[in-house]
């Protein structure tokens, strides 16, 4: 076979990538499922706890685990045949359907207002219901269920009992999925309780059942700041796993999309990266790259370099490609989110397209720095969605340079007004109770320099080490008008 | 009773008011104006009057050279202010290649230049000496020298040399280490015994080239003490400051290393000048074509460089190097002595980007212990430093404080306790001792990556 021309190449990305791109909207699919090594553990059943920031795949793991088919991939991708005994529930997530075992956010919002109900009875409420436990599902309404929850403590543990030794006694493992928890409440105060309450609930099943298992996919930021006054919380701690994307994960999962696409030039890519093995034929379309393809850093740069060539421009110097590309869409905690990175290399097609056809490789290095801004963008679209507040309190920073020094960022906050835009953003469509809503507000709304701290947190801002100066992300930086202070002028000779 | 002596300036306050000077002088008589700084730091005003000759007695001539005179006492040239349009050759000054821009003309303003006179130029800061072309053979060669350069000494940058050296040899490259530390020359660690050293040195050949008698003499070596490993064909080449004699044979290396420090007039008249850089990078380039004669054509050149704001380092560093490693430690004086030089180097504006390009820091000697960010910490103040003087604002650098391929992101070697006292001349097998491989392993890995492929075999 021959290998792939520039151009071939270029259109099997711009393909391949098209849907990848949109993963918010697209569901994971069979072909394009790619398993990589660092979230194995995420997938066990018996592990409660998954943290994972925004974009890192929370979303993607729990739908694919509603899946039969998808979970049959995970179970023999991972070496875990445990997944194929499991009986999925999903007690939240962010498109709830008229069936689901749990309230509309509205209703929740409602439940939570006057302290009338407990968090933990709550969340028993919704297990009870995603168990399908008859007692529960007879009650027509919230406020009833609950009162029985919170009324009957014995019936509630013999119901549990009894779904426990059904589900021991089959074999099975039932596993309650808990996902887009930004989207529990808009008051995080009222949010963190309602985490803390499912946190305890959780370990309960752990500790007083063998086949009930709770997975909860949360930010790690989120998992941090709910209280954990509960006996024997550390064991949920001991318990948790983390969705990472290593460069060799990045460059996993782009790989695995050019080889399992739909169309010309997968094969030829699949042919040209099997100099160490073939990829696996595992039938309907899908294949699995050669290990070392997906694993190993050195072999993974020679397939980028076919595909970049080695350098930032015209020799060495200017910076290998294969580090630069994820280098630069890094937040502040170093990590990429997947749907960014695929974003990046499709454009960086394109634009090579459009304005280096005659180069030498598929991606031009102007092309992928040209890309960057559209990758910005997309990043900054992912955040609005679930933490819509840190975007707010960015945006404020704009015309202004970073570094900048935190006295500074404050100052820019309140003749920004933002502690009035986080108030409204905390008020906004409350009462329509859509899932679209940008998540829950910041732990103190009021407290600018709490908000700061908060930002640095979840990767957003960076505070520099030496003079403790606030930086911002290229990725972030990028989309906003903020520039970057430093450099010196010169005239070209 | 005794008179006051009349007030007089320091060296550095008495440039500052002839820079001052200068633009006034621009400013009045409306030309072009070069101040001119002499061995001894004196300056004067050259005023660019050939369009339209000034009369020297002018009225406005004279005050502006008493002026001068009286701002920049005693480091006043001999005369304070020099008409172009009686100057014998006035394009040696309005047109050299040396001038440093101060400020452009603009308006009736003329522009402002510097223009040095030391006793070797003005390395640090002038054009490199090669034009740009690839597939140039001057350029290839410069393409795979690399300077291991350190502001301070006593930072370990000859043994990571050797280990640098051993490792590319290992990997199958040709690899000739020259020491350039002419003012301490030493017995190199890549040489089992003093013995080894060849009869000649850099210092031999600067002398000997002066006088066009550069030709057979015998610079380099082998490197005994490091033995390559295995069937990878690499070698390791020594070239010494200076050379050890045969028995009964004199050497004066004193009275040789007084006489190379200097541009030379060219040895037929009408040659070119013969400035020291390029009488240096002669030298190398003897030793690289004796290495090519004995055996083969160098992959790699090591020029272990000496410390501080010294003449050789500035060659090496602008001129005679395609990758120069700067070894740092974290503490204000390297930043501070850094920052001097980088400051020299943005004088030359149109070279900065592609010097910058050239740099890489070192880590030197990093002694991690268990604490991350202190590597951090390092990178800060490096990316801070070339942020403030060589960055331009739109260069990618620039918005990637952490990115681990730009110039200023340390290559850490990664110093531990368990190494001091180690003595890498008492034992050969040393760079094989586990953990010396390790604290190197990143250093030689990456520098590795930053260098041109190896020459292609001889068919």
């Amino acid at each position: 076979m021959t290998p792939l021309t520039a151009d071939e190449y270029r259109t099997l990305i711009d393909r391949a990538l098209e849907g990848a791109v949109d993963a918010n909207t697209t569901e994971p699919d069979l072909r394009r499922l790619f398993t990589p090594s660092s979230h194995r553990l995420a997938l066990a059943p018996d592990v409660t706890v998954v943290k994972g920031a925004r974009g890192t795949g929370k979303t993607y793991w729990a739908k694919a685990l509603t899946d039969p088919r998808l979970r049959e991939i995970a179970a023999a991708s991972y070496l875990m045949p445990k997944l194929r005994r499991v009986e999925i529930a999903t007690g939240f997530a962010a498109d709830r359907r008229a069936d689901a075992a749990y309230p509309t956010k509205r209703v929740i919002a409602r439940l939570m207002r006057d302290d009338e109900f407990d968090a933990v009875d709550f969340w028993f409420t919704v297990v009870l219901m995603a168990l399908q436990v008859p007692e529960i599902a007879a009650i027509g309404d919230w406020p009833g269920r609950m009162s029985w929850v919170r009324d009957n403590p014995e019936a509630l543990d013999d119901a549990l009992q009894e779904a426990d030794s059904t589900a021991h006694n089959d074999g099975m493992t039932r596993v309650l999925l808990f996902d887009a928890l930004d989207h529990l409440h808009k008051d995080r105060t009222q949010a963190d309780k309602l985490v803390s309450g499912l946190l305890e609930v959780a370990l309960e099943l752990r500790l007083t059942t063998t086949a009930l298992r709770a997975k909860i996919f949360i930010r790690p930021d989120m998992y941090d700041s709910a209280p954990k006054k509960f006996a024997d919380a550390s064991k949920l701690t001991a318990n948790t796993a983390e969705l990472t994307w290593l460069r060799e994960n990045l460059y996993g999962l782009f790989f695995h999309q050019l080889g399992n696409y739909d169309g010309p030039g997968a094969a030829e890519f699949r042919a040209a990266t099997s100099m160490t093995g073939s990829w696996r034929d595992e039938g309907e379309g899908r294949f699995i790259a050669p290990t070392d393809v997906i694993a190993d850093q050195t072999r993974q740069e020679a397939v980028f370099v076919d595909i970049a060539g080695p350098y930032m421009g015209t020799d060495r110097r200017k910076g290998l490609t294969y580090t630069w590309v994820p280098n630069h869409l890094q937040d502040g905690n170093e990590e990429v989110s997947p749907r960014t990175w695929l974003y990046s290399l499709r454009e960086a097609a394109v634009v090579s397209a459009e304005r280096y056809a005659g180069h030498e490789y598929a991606l031009h290095y102007d092309a992928i720095r040209a890309s960057l801004h559209g990758a910005a963008r997309i990043r900054v679209e992912e955040l609005t969605e679930d933490i819509a507040w840190a975007v707010a309190a960015v945006e404020k920073l704009e015309g202004g340079e970073v570094p900048m020094e935190p006295s500074l960022v404050i100052a820019y906050w309140d003749q920004g007004g933002l502690s009035a835009a986080l108030q409204d953003l905390a008020k906004d469509n409350a009462q329509d109770g859509q899932e679209d809503d940008g998540g829950s507000g910041p732990r103190k709304p009021a407290d600018l320099f709490a908000v700061l701290e908060e930002l640095i947190d979840i990767g957003v801002l960076t505070r520099r080490l030496t003079t403790g100066a606030i930086d911002l992300p290229d990725v972030y930086r990028l989309y906003f008008n903020i520039g970057r202070r430093g450099g010196v002028s010169r005239k070209k000779s | 009773m005794t008179t006051p002596p009349p007030p007089s300036a320091r060296f550095d306050a008495a440039w500052k008011q002839a820079l001052a000077h200068a633009g006034q002088a621009a400013q009045r008589f409306g030309m072009d104006v070069v101040v001119t700084r002499d061995l001894l730091g004196r300056a004067s005003l050259l005023v660019d009057d050939r369009a339209a000759p000034l009369p020297a007695d002018a009225p406005d001539v004279l005050s502006a050279s008493a002026a001068f005179a009286a701002a920049t006492h005693p480091f006043t040239g001999l005369e304070p202010v020099v008409l172009g349009s009686l100057l014998f050759a006035p394009d040696l000054f309005f047109a050299s290649s040396d001038r440093t821009e101060i400020s452009a003309s603009h308006g009736s303003v003329g522009s402002v230049h510097a223009l040095e006179r030391t006793v070797i130029g003005t390395d640090w800061t002038s054009a490199p000496v090669s034009a740009q072309a690839p597939n140039d053979e001057d350029w290839d060669r410069r393409d795979r020298r690399v300077a291991m350069y350190g502001f301070k000494g006593g930072v370990g940058r000859s043994t990571a040399t050797a280990m640098l050296a051993r490792y590319l040899a290992d990997r199958g490259r040709c690899v000739l280490v020259v020491d350039l530390d002419l003012e301490s020359p030493g017995v190199s660690n890549l040489l089992e015994s003093p013995s080894g050293i060849p009869r000649h040195g850099i210092v031999d050949h600067l002398v000997e080239a002066a006088v066009g008698h550069g030709d057979g003499l015998e610079l380099v070596a082998r490197g005994t003490a490091l033995p390559v490993r295995g069937e990878s064909n690499g070698e390791v080449w020594f070239a010494p400051a200076g050379g050890t004699p045969r028995a009964g044979e004199r050497s004066d290396y004193l009275a040789k290393l007084n006489r190379i420090y200097s541009d030379l007039a060219p040895l037929t008249p009408g040659d070119s000048p013969r400035p020291f850089a390029t009488r240096l990078e002669q030298a190398i380039s003897a030793c690289e074509n004796q290495v090519a004669e004995l055996s083969r054509r160098p992959d790699v050149v090591l020029l272990d460089c000496r410390a501080g704001m010294h003449d050789i380092a500035a060659v090496t560093l602008t001129h005679l190097s395609g990758l120069a490693l700067l070894f740092t430690v974290d503490n204000p004086s390297t930043w501070e002595g850094y920052r001097m030089l980088f400051e020299q180097w943005r004088q030359r504006q149109d070279h900065v980007s592609d010097l910058v390009e050239r740099l890489r820091v070192v880590a030197a000697m990093f002694n991690s212990a268990g604490d991350i960010n202190r590597l951090l910490a390092l990178q800060e103040r490096a990316y801070n430093l070339f942020a403030d003087t060589l960055y331009e604002p739109d260069s990618t650098y620039i918005s990637a404080p952490d990115a681990e391929d730009a110039p200023h992101s340390p290559i850490p070697i990664l110093f531990g306790n368990d190494l001091i006292g180690l003595d890498p001349l008492r034992s050969s097998a040393w760079p094989e001792l586990p953990m010396v491989e390790a604290v190197y392993q990143t250093f030689t890995t990456t520098v590795e990556r930053l260098l041109p492929s190896p020459h292609p075999e001889p068919s």
